[in-house]
């Protein structure tokens, strides 16, 4: 329990509940469906996704873009920036969705807050993972003594 | 201004005393843009412009006889104090249209600018009039006012004056061509005397500044970019006292309501760019190509953490024990459960729970879409405790102790097979007390942390 209770999320944000809930109960709603695996992987992926962006105060383009790609399960056609500042941003533009349409200043901002969403939600999904196996773990351990 | 073109594109290669050909090439000219705007991008090295300068003083002495009338036209092409607010491109474009020197022109003119705002605070209009200007220009200026152009009236002499000074006063430090700036000196000191303009002190202050802004040519977009160090100034050739006011901008700011904005997007993009630093690991480079290249591996590595917990999280779901959490409370806002008082959350969480117990033995599927429908779900008593010491702040963090720990004991009471986070099963009592003090310990801690940006705080089990 100590090293579980160690491993607190480092940043102290309020919005963490809200994507801890909305993962929680889309992972749930995953799990208790019947797909095969690798359907319920890229499940699973569309829900980290989708709760770090419904999660995500309203005025970030990111999180529209990938609410958008989410629903409609296909890249959407974004004007490229006339302006390149550096093949860096262009690199960086890719990596974040709906990144492509932002002059630099906001894309940098819009990084900044997809990077601390990604990594609560990393976060959150090692946490569940850790526990889960724990769980699994101890599960197990129970079996075997009563068996 | 083939020499201000290859230093521009060496960026930073000294190349003093470069004697190049008076006729600048087109190819030079969009090739020293092409390099103007490298240098706004990416380095913004001043440093160029001390090439610059010698490169161009040197030039002075054999294009010296051509350079008059084009003097002229500069002048003429030189309006009014209000209309220098027009940009300096026009100027300098035509200015530079009639004679050979256009490109060069326009990149002196791009280049002073671009000094120019890195140097004194001063007037827009005189920022604009020192446009058009390049070292040439301003060697011929001042050659053709020591020679007896005297227009003291004008007020746009009064800016020419201090360049003058400084200019001399600069080429006395540089190693270019000082037997021309001998002349220019004395020219440019009886200029100085006669109009003792009051921008005369900003130059005097910042001679370097006024040379960069000679020698360089940099675009008047780059004005933002212009770092403050020092970028020495153009060497000597007196710039001719015309009577055009200079009005240096001081370093790091701007006359210009382009290269305001410019440096404001700067600024803001520094400011990002600090706080990328401090989230992402590693972020001890202090050059921005590189930190980008940090933050890029950096989004990547996340995106595929989440690819691959996404998978992995699969194996350990299948088999899951229940999640327990009371996500109402967690939900923050509106609240109808959370109560602050545990004793209301226990009475209205018990009957939820024994729901909850008595489905979990029959089934899981069926609990946990029983939860669903109530709003909860289910969560391990760690990730509960984590999620809250993470996200807590005073109230959420005191409901969801009310509701969770209730909630955690209760549950464990029901079903004590229940793994526990890791804990011993056997003990519900323990591990409820761990939850509630884990979370006010959580709670507390990160109170203390966001007050003492304490980013590594963890809980401490009593």
């Amino acid at each position: 329990m100590n090293s579980k209770k160690k491993r607190t999320l480092a940043n102290p944000n309020p919005r963490n509940p809200m994507q801890a809930f909305h993962f929680l109960r889309s992972l749930s709603r995953i799990n208790l469906s019947t797909a095969p695996f690798h359907k319920r992987c890229r499940a699973i992926r569309r829900a980290a996704y989708a709760s770090m962006a419904r999660s995500a105060s309203p005025n970030r383009a990111w999180s529209h873009a990938v609410l958008y790609q989410l629903h409609r399960r296909r890249r959407r056609p974004v004007p490229v920036q006339a302006r390149c500042k550096t093949h860096q941003n262009d690199a960086l533009r890719r990596l974040l969705p709906g990144g492509e349409a932002m002059d630099t200043c906001r894309l940098l901002e819009e990084t900044i807050d997809y990077v601390q969403r990604l990594r609560t939600q990393v976060k959150l999904m090692q946490e569940i993972v850790d526990s889960v196996k724990d769980d699994a773990v101890h599960e197990e351990k129970r079996q075997k003594e009563e068996n | 201004m083939q020499p201000s073109t290859r230093e521009m594109q060496s960026m930073g290669a000294p190349m003093n005393g470069m004697p190049g050909s008076s006729t600048p090439s087109s190819t030079a000219a969009s090739a020293s843009h092409i390099s103007l705007h490298e240098l706004q991008n990416g380095n913004g090295q001043a440093h160029i412009q001390n090439p610059n300068l010698h490169g161009s003083s040197s030039q002075f002495d054999p294009s010296a006889a051509s350079n008059d009338d084009f003097f002229d036209q500069m002048f003429s092409n030189i309006p009014s104090w209000p209309d220098l607010g027009k940009s300096p491109w026009d100027l300098a474009n035509s200015a530079a249209a009639a004679s050979g020197y256009d490109e060069s022109s326009l990149l002196a003119s791009r280049l002073r600018q671009y000094q120019i705002s890195s140097g004194d605070g001063g007037s827009p209009v005189g920022k604009s009039i020192m446009l058009p200007l390049s070292a040439q220009q301003q060697q011929q200026l001042l050659l053709s006012a020591i020679g007896g152009r005297p227009s003291a009236s004008d007020p746009d002499s009064s800016l020419l004056t201090p360049l003058p000074l400084s200019l001399a006063a600069a080429g006395q430090g540089s190693d270019s061509d000082t037997s021309f700036k001998s002349p220019n000196s004395t020219g440019a000191e009886g200029l100085y005397n006669g109009f003792g303009s009051g921008s005369l002190q900003r130059s005097a202050n910042q001679p370097q500044h006024f040379h960069q802004a000679q020698g360089a040519a940099m675009p008047q977009q780059s004005f933002g970019a212009v770092p403050p160090a020092a970028v020495s100034t153009p060497a000597g050739a007196g710039a001719p006292a015309a009577p055009r006011q200079r009005v240096r901008a001081r370093r790091g700011q701007a006359t210009d309501p382009h290269s305001i904005a410019e440096r404001l997007r700067r600024e803001r993009i520094a400011e990002r760019m600090k706080a990328l630093q401090e989230l992402v690991p590693n972020a001890n480079k202090t050059d921005k190509a590189s930190m980008l290249d940090e933050i890029i591996d950096y989004v990547k590595f996340l995106q595929l953490q989440v690819k691959v917990l996404s998978m992995s999280r699969l194996g350990g779901a299948a088999a899951v024990a229940p999640l327990v959490a009371d996500i109402s409370s967690e939900g923050g806002a509106a609240v109808g459960r959370g109560s602050p008082a545990a004793a209301a959350a226990n009475e209205s969480m018990s009957a939820t729970e024994h729901q909850v117990a008595k489905l979990m033995e029959e089934d899981m599927g069926s609990a946990m879409q029983y939860l669903q429908g109530k709003g909860l779900c289910l969560m391990p008593i760690s990730l509960a405790s984590a999620i809250s010491t993470a996200s807590c702040r005073g109230p959420t963090s005191s409901l969801l102790a009310g509701s969770g720990a209730c909630a955690v004991n209760n549950l464990a009471a029901l079903i004590p097979g229940i793994p526990l986070g890791g804990d011993a099963p056997s003990s519900p009592s323990l591990s409820v007390l761990t939850v509630q003090s884990a979370v006010a310990g959580g709670c507390e801690t990160d109170l203390s942390r966001s007050s003492g940006k304490d980013g590594a705080a963890s809980v401490s089990k009593p």
